[in-house]
C-alpha cells in the first residue's frame, strides 16, 4: 500500500498513530521464512533424522509432504491485505500490529 | 501447524505469525476425523519434575466460590464477558485511571479471566493500554500472581500460553525449543501456584470491533466460561468452546476472507495448559 494512502487511513481512523513498519504479505500456503539466527533449511538436510522427523510430522498433521505443498501464490498479485506496526506519534511507545483491508481497518492486535 | 482451511490456503496476507500456531487440535482428532472430537490438553514440564508432578497430581476443579479479572482499557467486551463468572467483583481496568486502580490487582478468585497485552519476547509480564499516551502500562507481572492462585485461568492475551520461547512461525523448522520455565511465563507460574488449567494462545489474539460486531476472539472467550460456569472441567470447556465458535465462523456475516482466516486461527491457537480435569 502507498504511504500517503496508509497515513490518510490511520488519520482517520487510528489519529494520533503513526507506522513503524508494513509486514510483507505472504502466501498462505507459504512455508515461514527461517530468522537469520536459526538454521535454514540447507543446514537442515544434513541431520537425516531431524529431517525425517519433520516431513512425518508434515504428513501427520498437515496431511502433505514438502514435496507437494502447495505452491506460494503469484508473487506479483496486489495483497488483499496491509498488516501495519503502529506506535503513537512520537512517543517510544511498543508497536501494535493493525490490519487494513480496502482502505478499513479490520483488525487489531490484542 | 498453519491455522488456515483449505478453501484460505491462497489468501495473500501478512499477519503477525504468518498464521502458524502451536495447535493440540490435532490430537483430539480420532483417525479420519477433521477435527478434534475429545478434549486435550497439554501439561508443559517446564524443566522442572516438580512443577510436572504438581500439575499431574492437581485434585480436579472445585466449585468455584469466587471471580476476578483484569482487562485492558481498549477492550470493553470483556466486561461482558466477564459478567458471565460467577461472584465476580468488577473487573480491574488497567489503564492509569483518575482516582483509579494501580497494579498490584486483587487476583485471589478461583476463577480468573484476563483480557490484556502480551509479548511473546517477555511474558513475565501482561499489560494494558493508555489511550492517551499509546503507552503499555504494567497490569499484572508473575510476582503478583497469587499463591495458592486461581483454579482456572482464561487469558486472551497475545503469545499468552507459549510453553516454548519460540513463536511457531520461528519453530516449526528451526533448532530445538526453548522451555518456558515458571520463571519465564505467567501461563506456567499460575500453573505452578495451583492452577488446574490455564487457556490462552499461542499466536497473536485479536479482538472484537465492539460494540458494532461480536466477532474474533469474544465468542471464544464467553463460550469457554459458559461451559465452566455451567460445570465442564476447563479442557472439555475450551474443547466444547472451540466446537461451538468454529461452527459460527465467520462470525460477521459481512467478513471478508481476511476476517474469516484471523478467527480460524483464533480457533486453533487456543490450547488447555495443565491437567484441565
Amino acid at each position: 500500500m502507498k504511504k500517503a494512502e496508509l497515513k490518510k487511513i490511520l488519520k482517520q481512523q487510528l489519529p494520533g498513530y503513526e507506522v513503524v513498519e508494513e509486514l510483507p504479505a505472504t502466501a498462505g500456503a507459504e512455508a515461514p521464512a527461517a530468522p537469520a539466527s536459526q538454521p535454514t533449511a540447507g543446514d537442515l538436510q544434513t541431520d537425516s533424522a531431524r529431517q525425517d522427523r519433520i516431513e512425518d510430522l508434515r504428513k501427520r498433521f498437515l496431511g502433505k509432504d514438502s514435496a507437494s505443498a502447495p505452491k506460494p501464490a503469484d508473487s506479483g498479485a496486489e495483497p488483499e491485505t496491509t498488516t501495519v506496526l503502529v506506535k503513537p506519534i512520537g512517543k517510544d511507545a511498543p508497536p501494535k500490529a493493525v490490519i487494513i483491508e480496502k482502505g478499513r481497518i479490520v483488525a487489531r492486535q490484542g | 501447524m498453519k491455522a488456515l482451511p483449505p478453501k484460505l490456503a491462497d489468501l495473500r496476507l501478512a499477519e503477525l505469525d504468518g498464521f502458524w500456531v502451536w495447535s493440540d487440535e490435532a490430537y483430539g482428532r480420532r483417525e479420519g476425523a477433521l477435527r478434534a472430537e475429545v478434549p486435550v490438553s497439554r501439561i508443559p514440564d517446564g524443566g522442572s519434575a516438580a512443577l510436572l508432578y504438581r500439575m499431574l497430581g492437581h485434585g480436579g476443579v472445585v466449585a468455584p466460590q469466587a471471580s476476578a479479572g483484569v482487562r485492558n482499557l481498549a477492550r470493553p467486551f470483556a466486561e461482558e464477558v466477564f459478567a458471565l463468572l460467577p461472584n465476580g467483583r468488577t473487573i480491574h481496568v488497567s489503564a492509569p485511571l483518575p482516582g483509579g486502580e494501580l497494579p498490584p490487582f486483587q487476583l485471589n478468585a478461583d476463577l480468573l479471566y484476563v483480557m490484556l497485552h502480551g509479548n511473546y519476547r517477555d511474558l513475565t509480564t501482561f499489560t494494558g493500554e493508555d489511550l492517551e499516551t499509546g503507552e503499555s502500562p504494567l497490569a499484572v507481572s508473575i510476582e503478583d500472581l497469587p499463591k495458592p492462585g486461581p483454579s482456572v485461568v482464561f487469558a486472551g492475551c497475545c503469545w499468552g500460553a507459549l510453553t516454548v520461547g519460540e513463536r511457531a512461525v520461528e519453530g516449526v523448522d528451526g533448532p530445538l525449543l526453548t522451555p518456558l520455565t515458571a520463571d519465564s511465563s505467567i501461563a506456567l507460574r499460575c500453573l505452578e501456584n495451583g492452577a488446574n488449567a490455564f487457556v490462552g494462545c499461542t499466536g497473536a489474539h485479536y479482538s472484537p470491533d465492539w460494540p458494532d460486531l461480536d466477532n474474533y476472539g469474544g465468542p471464544m472467550h464467553r463460550y469457554f466460561w459458559n461451559e465452566i460456569v455451567s460445570g465442564s472441567a476447563p479442557a472439555r470447556a475450551l474443547h466444547q468452546a472451540k466446537r461451538r465458535y468454529e461452527s459460527g465462523i465467520p462470525h460477521n456475516p459481512d467478513a471478508s476472507r481476511t476476517e474469516e482466516a484471523l478467527e480460524h486461527k483464533i480457533l486453533q491457537q487456543f490450547t488447555c495448559l495443565g491437567l484441565g480435569w
